[in-house]
């Protein structure tokens, strides 16, 4: 027999008996790696070695987007984290929920019986009971809620962070918390929250007070807050006049909003017959727009991202965000029954989208239910077939919704630019890693081509489609 | 001259047993296959596998020799890091049920000679042992020594209600 060639690389005697300690690190990592995201935090548990093999998949599974509450015991523990470096590093969004304080709101403007008032003192003192107000000393008297924000934002501007996505979001209205990932990215969805209810204990008492916190925290350290999004009828008016009750000066807003790449306005307020916008059946002063438009341009200069209900007002919509940049739409709660009562025309929205036609790349209809046709599948109609858009995204009700997108597209020229535009889009599978069954999302696909009634009558309505014919006779739902 | 695949090559264990077998088997192993290229002459020279023991190397090749016509992985299968512990083929299943230090023999021998795959089927079975088992039930499993002094896993165990929070 010829002399055996030498290895190119040496490594540990295998003469020992082996077990689970004798993998090196990352043979160790690799075994975590085909764990469950649950067994890594037990596997922390084991041993020194193991624990010190799982860190990195531990840090990346769990600490890139942090959600904390905007309580004491939820911020503590923010700041316990921020202050642990290698933890710290890994946030790469944060995420701060105001549990109950809509709760609190909404409780107040369900009941019908009284006209909101903005003055959260006011709305503080009748709509929250006695021994809530004791439980908040922590964070109102002696501004701790700042204190803590500060602190932990401190932390982050220390540990030589990269860019932060910060984000500011209101609890549901039945107090639950938004959580997780993917229902944040799916804009309103939430679900039951997996904290302790240690963190349910001690909310804030009203929004201003809880944006008044954040805002200061903001500015005081110097750190970005690039997304936002505001519960209903949401008082700007009254975030201005923090300055009187919470100590936020005017600057202090306009230098937290400049950065801003994202702004939510999802819950609907509509207009009634007396020219006030409600939400939930209860008044929202007719001041909240004017005041709102006359800062939404110097408020948020950097905005490029905007989601919207179609409940909203679209018209003023439009006047307000004229001079954005906006790169993606996202429009909410579309064309469900109903829809005929919010006061604009069918294609306010079309108008809408087509004002950013030359900078739009993204949009998304979420919770659509296209059985009734109306404004947003005119919108997503036009968008797919005139905008040059690099992402179309299309989420509907599961248990309303059966068909795919393209089904609705099939027409003459107006099928060939879709599908022209389809080649250029992902494919997206169900995005949501916590599906419930609730939500589906749905991929383009070309086949099993059908179109509705409603939108062969909004095409035959729009002129870009001068040639085309109707496939039906029907009207459209509110009889014009 | 023989067809590439009917060529074999020469191993040779680390108790310096001889094996013989199909150069398209032991070409499984990306660190075989470097080293034929290296030598130009496959089945000329033995080809050392110093850190495997002969029953080990069997065991290997048995696994090499049923996937020897799988097709090679694509970028995509290496890029999905996170795959699910279940999805073990009936094979590979039976063939991992060994005792314990010939499973971690084989994860070690997998990773020494470059074999991916069966690098993957081997972290997944032991991910599936320590599947939903508390950390001393896993100790036990592994004979593992809890090494943490109180503090320390104090600490753990509130970064990890952190972690459960997020």
């Amino acid at each position: 027999m010829s002399e055996p060639l030498q290895p190119p690389e040496t490594s540990p005697d295998m003469a020992e008996k082996k077990t689970l300690l004798s993998f090196p690190p990352e043979l160790l990592e690799a075994v975590a790696e085909e764990a469950d995201p649950s067994d890594l935090l037990t596997l922390r548990l084991v041993s020194k070695s193991i624990s010190s093999a799982v860190d990195r998949l531990f840090l990346d599974e769990y600490f890139t987007h942090r959600n904390h509450l905007l309580t004491a015991d939820s911020l503590e523990d923010l700041v316990a984290i921020t202050a642990t470096p290698h933890m710290c590093k890994k946030i790469e969004k944060l995420t701060i929920t105001i549990p109950w304080l809509d709760n609190v709101f909404l409780k107040w403007s369900y009941s019908g019986t009284y006209t909101i008032s903005w003055d959260a003192r006011h709305t503080k003192r009748r709509a929250i009971s006695r021994s809530w107000e004791e439980q908040h000393e922590l964070l109102i008297k002696d501004e701790r809620g700042c204190a803590l924000l500060e602190e932990a934002f401190d932390n982050i501007a220390r540990t030589g962070h990269g860019p932060l996505s910060l984000m500011l979001t209101p609890g549901d209205e039945r107090g639950r918390r938004v959580h997780g990932k993917a229902r944040l990215d799916a804009g309103l969805d939430v679900r039951t929250s997996t904290a302790p209810k240690k963190y349910f204990d001690r909310p804030l008492v009203d929004i201003c007070q809880a944006v008044s916190l954040l805002l200061d925290a903001i500015d005081h350290t110097g750190i970005s807050l690039h997304d936002l999004q505001l519960p209903a009828g949401f008082p700007f008016q009254s975030v201005r006049e923090c300055s009187s009750r919470y100590g936020t000066p005017d600057y202090h807003i306009a230098a937290s909003f400049s950065s801003m790449k994202r702004l939510c306005l999802t819950q609907g307020i509509k207009r009634n017959a007396d020219e006030h916008w409600t939400h939930g059946g209860s008044w929202v002063p007719a001041n909240w727009i004017p005041r709102f438009k006359e800062h939404a341009a110097s408020w948020f200069p950097s905005l490029t991202t905007l989601c919207i209900s179609v409940h909203l007002p679209l018209p003023w919509l439009t006047e307000t965000f004229s001079s954005a940049m906006l790169r993606r739409i996202e429009v909410y709660d579309g064309d469900k029954s109903g829809m005929w009562r919010y006061g604009y025309e069918e294609w306010d929205l079309t108008r809408f989208v087509g004002k950013y036609q030359s900078t739009l790349a993204e949009f998304r209809v979420a919770n659509w239910d296209g059985r009734e046709g109306g404004p947003v599948t005119s919108a997503l109609a036009w968008a797919a077939a005139n905008l040059k858009l690099q992402q179309l995204e299309v989420q509907g009700w599961s248990h309303t919704f059966e068909g795919h997108l393209i089904d609705f597209i099939w027409y003459d020229n107006f099928e060939d630019e879709f599908c022209q535009l389809l080649e250029g889009l992902t494919e997206r599978d169900d995005i949501s890693d916590e599906d419930d069954g609730f939500y589906h999302h749905r991929s383009c696909s070309t086949s099993n081509v059908r179109i509705p009634d409603e939108l062969d009558y909004a095409i035959a309505r729009d002129p870009a489609y001068p040639g085309y014919k109707r496939s039906s006779g029907l009207k459209w739902p509110n009889g014009s | 001259m023989a067809s590439e695949g009917e060529q074999t090559v020469k191993l040779v264990s680390s108790d310096n047993v001889e094996i013989v077998t199909e150069r398209k088997v032991a070409e499984r192993s990306m660190l075989i296959k470097n080293m034929i290229e290296d030598l130009g002459a496959p089945g000329e020279e033995p080809i050392p596998i110093m850190n495997v023991s002969e029953a080990v190397l069997r065991k290997v090749l048995e696994w090499c020799t049923h996937h020897k016509n799988d097709p090679a992985p694509s970028q995509d299968d290496d890029a999905d890091s996170r795959k699910k512990t279940t999805d073990i083929e009936d094979w590979d299943q039976k063939f991992m049920q060994v005792d314990q230090e010939m499973l971690f023999e084989i994860i070690l021998a997998a990773n020494y000679m470059d074999i991916k795959a069966l690098l993957d089927v081997g972290c997944k079975t032991v991910a599936n042992m320590i599947k939903g088992k508390s950390p001393e039930e896993i100790r036990k499993t592994f004979n593992i020594q809890n090494d943490f002094t109180p503090e320390e896993e104090d600490q753990i165990r509130r970064e990890n209600e952190w972690a459960e929070d997020r």
